[in-house]
C-alpha cells in the first residue's frame, strides 16, 4: 500500500474566507446531515415560512395549500417544490382534510376532467391518491402523489389543478415533530442569509444583505412615515430598486423580498401579524394582485427609518440630470433705462415662457402624492360608465372624468378623445393589443404613444405605462400592452357585457372592428 | 444526498483538516497533508482518497492554497 503526501502553502486569507463559508453554511444540527446551504426560491420560503408560522401568519382554523402558494410561479410548481422540502426534512403535513362535495360544487369542470382520468387510469399513484383525497383520507404520501405527479400528467390537467390546491386542507397546528424541523431550518437558512453565506446553485446574483435591506426600507418608509409603527404593506411582483447605474423600475430579480421580510423580523425590526395575497374580505373586482403583510414595528424599525436620509431614487434622478455646459447658459441680459422706464432684454420671453410651464403644471394631477417607486402595475382603473374611470393605487382611491385625465376631444364642448376610447378599447382586451396591419399599428403607435404621455403627466411618473412593443419576458409577440390593471366596464358577465354594448356612446365595439378589425378578437 | 452536498461536505472535510494540521505546523513553513490510501474507515464520512487529492487541486484552483510538492510514499 501506498499514501500521498502533500506539502501546501496555505494562502491565509483566501483560506479562511473559504473555510468561514463552508463551516458557517452547514447546518449540522439539522436531523444530523450536514449540507450546505443554496438559496431558495423567494416563493418557496414564503411557503414554508407561512406553514411554520401559521398559528400567526395566518390564523385560519385549518390552512389550505392553496394559502401557501406564493406571488410568482405556476401553484402547481410552487406546491411540489414545497411538499418536496418538506421530505427532505423527513417533514409530513397533519390532518389533512377535503371535501369532495364542495370542490365539486365550486370546480365541476376540473372535478369532472379528474374523475375521467381515474376511470382511464385507475392503477396511476395519482388516480389512487386522488381517491383516498376525494374520499377524506388522503395521507401525505397521497399529497405527494397528486402534487408530485405533473410528469405524467396531461398538459390539460397538469396546470389546471387550481381547485385542488384549494380545497385541500390541513391543519395549521402540527404536531412538534412535523413543525420544528422546518423553523430550526428557516433560522438557519435566514441566519446564512444575513450573514451573506449562501450559495447560488445557479448562475444568479443576489444582493448582499445590507443591500436588500437597504430596498426594503425604502420601499417601506413611507408607510412608517405616514402610518406609524402600525401599518399595512403591499408588495406587488415588481420592485424599484434605487441606487443603480439606470434607476430601473421593474422586476429585480437579485431582491429577494420574502427572504428580506423574514430577516428584518428575526433581527426585531418588527413582528408580521398576518401575510396574506388573497384578501377574502375584498371582494373579487377588487383584489389587487399582491403581497399584503401587517406589520407591527418596533421602535428599531423607527431608528432605522429614520437614518435614511435621503430618497435614493429621487437622488439618483437628480444626479442623473445632465449640468448645463457653458455654452448652453442662459445669455446675461442687459438692463436699460429708456424714456424713465426699466427696459429688461428678454423679459417678455421669460413670462411667456414662464406662462406655458405654469400651463404644464397645472394640468390636473393624482390627488394623492405616490410613494417614491410606485409602479405602473401598482395602478388599477376599472371603468364606471363612459365617463368616469375608479383609480386604486395602493391604498389610495379615486375617481376621475376622462377631463381630469386630459382625455378630452377637440371643440367647443369636448367630448372623450379617442385616447379614451383607446384605453376603454385595452381594457376590453385584458390590456394587450396586438395588430398586424401596418396601417392601423402606425394609427396605435401614435395614439399609444399620446396616452402615454397623458398618464405619465396625470400619475407623475416618468417612464413607459406599456411594455416595449417587441416580445418581452413580461409578454409574447409584438404586441402593446399596458403595464396599469385595466378592468373594463361590467366587464364579469355577459349580461352586464351586452348592456354596455347597448351603452357604447363611444363607440369601442365599431373602433375595435374599423380600426383594427385583426385586433384581439377576444 | 446530492452530489453537490457530499461534493461540499468533502471539502468541508479537507479544510478541516488542512486547519487542524497549521496548528502543528511551525509558523511559516509548509503544511504536511498525508492523503491516506491504506486506511479506509469504511464508515462514508470521510472522502475517498482520489476523491481528497481532487478537493486539494481544487482549493488551490479557488486560491486558497498552493500545493508545492507532492510525493508518493511507498511501504
Amino acid at each position: 500500500m501506498s499514501n500521498k503526501l502533500f506539502r501546501i502553502e496555505v494562502i491565509q486569507a483566501e483560506f479562511d474566507q473559504l473555510y468561514n463559508k463552508y463551516n458557517d453554511a452547514f447546518d449540522v444540527q439539522t436531523s444530523g446531515k450536514v449540507h450546505i446551504l443554496y438559496y431558495m426560491s423567494d416563493g418557496l420560503l414564503y411557503s414554508l415560512w407561512k406553514y411554520a408560522y401559521a398559528q400567526r401568519l395566518s390564523r385560519k382554523s385549518l390552512l389550505s395549500l392553496f394559502d401557501l402558494v406564493p406571488l410568482e410561479g405556476v401553484e402547481m410548481f410552487t406546491i411540489f417544490y414545497f411538499i418536496e422540502r418538506l421530505k427532505e426534512l423527513d417533514v409530513e403535513i397533519e390532518g389533512i382534510h377535503f371535501s369532495e362535495k364542495i370542490y365539486k360544487s365550486y370546480c365541476p369542470h376540473e372535478h369532472k376532467a379528474l374523475v375521467e382520468y381515474i376511470e382511464k387510469k385507475p392503477d396511476d399513484i395519482f388516480s389512487k391518491s386522488l381517491n383516498n383525497l376525494f374520499r377524506n383520507k388522503a395521507t401525505f404520501e397521497d399529497i405527494n402523489g397528486i402534487f408530485g405527479a405533473e410528469e405524467i400528467l396531461p398538459n390539460n390537467l397538469k396546470f389546471n389543478l387550481k381547485g385542488l390546491i384549494e380545497f385541500t386542507e390541513f391543519s395549521p397546528n402540527p404536531s412538534d415533530k412535523n413543525l420544528q424541523p422546518v423553523r430550526h431550518y428557516i433560522e438557519n437558512y435566514i441566519k446564512a442569509f444575513i450573514e451573506d453565506l449562501l450559495s447560488s446553485h445557479e448562475l444568479n446574483n443576489f444582493y448582499k444583505f445590507d443591500r436588500q435591506k437597504e430596498i426594503f426600507l425604502n420601499n417601506i418608509k413611507h408607510d412608517v412615515n405616514d402610518y406609524g409603527l402600525r401599518f399595512v404593506f403591499r408588495q406587488g411582483k415588481e420592485v424599484c430598486v434605487p441606487k443603480r447605474t439606470m434607476v430601473s423600475i421593474g422586476e429585480d430579480k437579485g431582491y429577494l423580498f420574502i427572504h428580506t421580510l423574514v430577516a428584518l423580523e428575526t433581527l426585531h425590526l418588527y413582528q408580521v401579524g398576518d401575510i396574506m395575497i388573497v384578501d377574502m374580505d375584498t371582494p373579487p373586482e377588487k383584489q389587487t394582485n399582491d403581497y399584503k403583510i401587517k406589520i407591527y414595528g418596533t421602535e428599531k424599525l423607527q431608528r432605522e427609518i429614520d437614518s435614511i436620509k435621503f430618497d435614493n431614487l429621487v437622488q439618483d434622478n437628480k444626479s442623473r440630470r445632465p449640468i448645463p455646459s457653458i455654452a448652453n447658459d442662459p445669455p446675461i441680459h442687459k438692463i436699460e433705462i429708456v424714456s424713465g422706464r426699466l427696459k429688461v432684454d428678454g423679459l417678455k420671453e421669460s413670462l411667456d415662457k414662464i406662462s406655458h410651464t405654469k400651463k404644464e403644471t397645472d394640468k390636473p394631477k393624482f390627488p394623492y402624492k405616490l410613494p417614491a417607486g410606485t409602479t405602473w402595475e401598482a395602478i388599477t382603473m376599472k371603468f364606471e360608465n363612459n365617463e368616469n374611470i375608479y383609480i386604486q393605487v395602493k391604498q389610495y382611491k379615486h375617481t376621475a372624468s376622462y377631463k381630469e385625465l386630459g382625455l378630452v376631444g377637440r371643440g367647443k364642448n369636448p367630448n372623450p378623445s379617442e385616447l379614451w376610447a383607446f384605453l376603454k378599447v385595452l381594457s376590453q382586451v385584458n390590456g394587450e393589443l396586438t395588430i398586424k396591419d401596418t396601417q392601423a399599428k402606425d394609427k396605435y403607435k401614435k395614439q399609444k404613444e399620446l396616452l402615454a404621455k397623458a398618464l405619465q403627466s396625470y400619475f407623475s411618473l416618468d417612464y413607459d405605462p406599456f411594455y416595449p412593443y417587441h416580445s418581452s419576458t413580461e409578454k409574447q409577440g409584438n404586441s402593446y400592452k399596458i403595464k396599469i390593471t385595466l378592468i373594463p366596464l361590467q366587464s364579469n358577465n355577459s349580461k352586464c357585457t351586452t348592456a354596455a354594448e347597448e351603452d357604447d356612446d363611444l363607440g369601442v365595439e365599431e373602433y375595435l372592428k374599423e380600426q383594427a378589425p385583426q385586433v384581439n378578437e377576444e | 444526498m446530492t452530489p453537490e452536498n457530499k461534493f461540499n461536505k468533502n471539502v468541508l472535510y479537507v479544510l478541516n483538516k488542512i486547519k487542524e494540521r497549521s496548528l502543528y505546523t511551525k509558523t511559516g513553513a509548509l503544511l504536511e497533508y498525508w492523503v491516506l490510501f491504506d486506511f479506509l474507515d469504511g464508515s462514508g464520512e470521510t472522502p475517498l482518497p482520489k476523491d481528497e487529492i481532487a478537493i486539494l487541486e481544487k482549493l488551490e484552483e479557488w486560491g486558497a492554497i498552493k500545493i508545492k510538492m507532492s510525493a508518493w510514499e511507498y511501504e
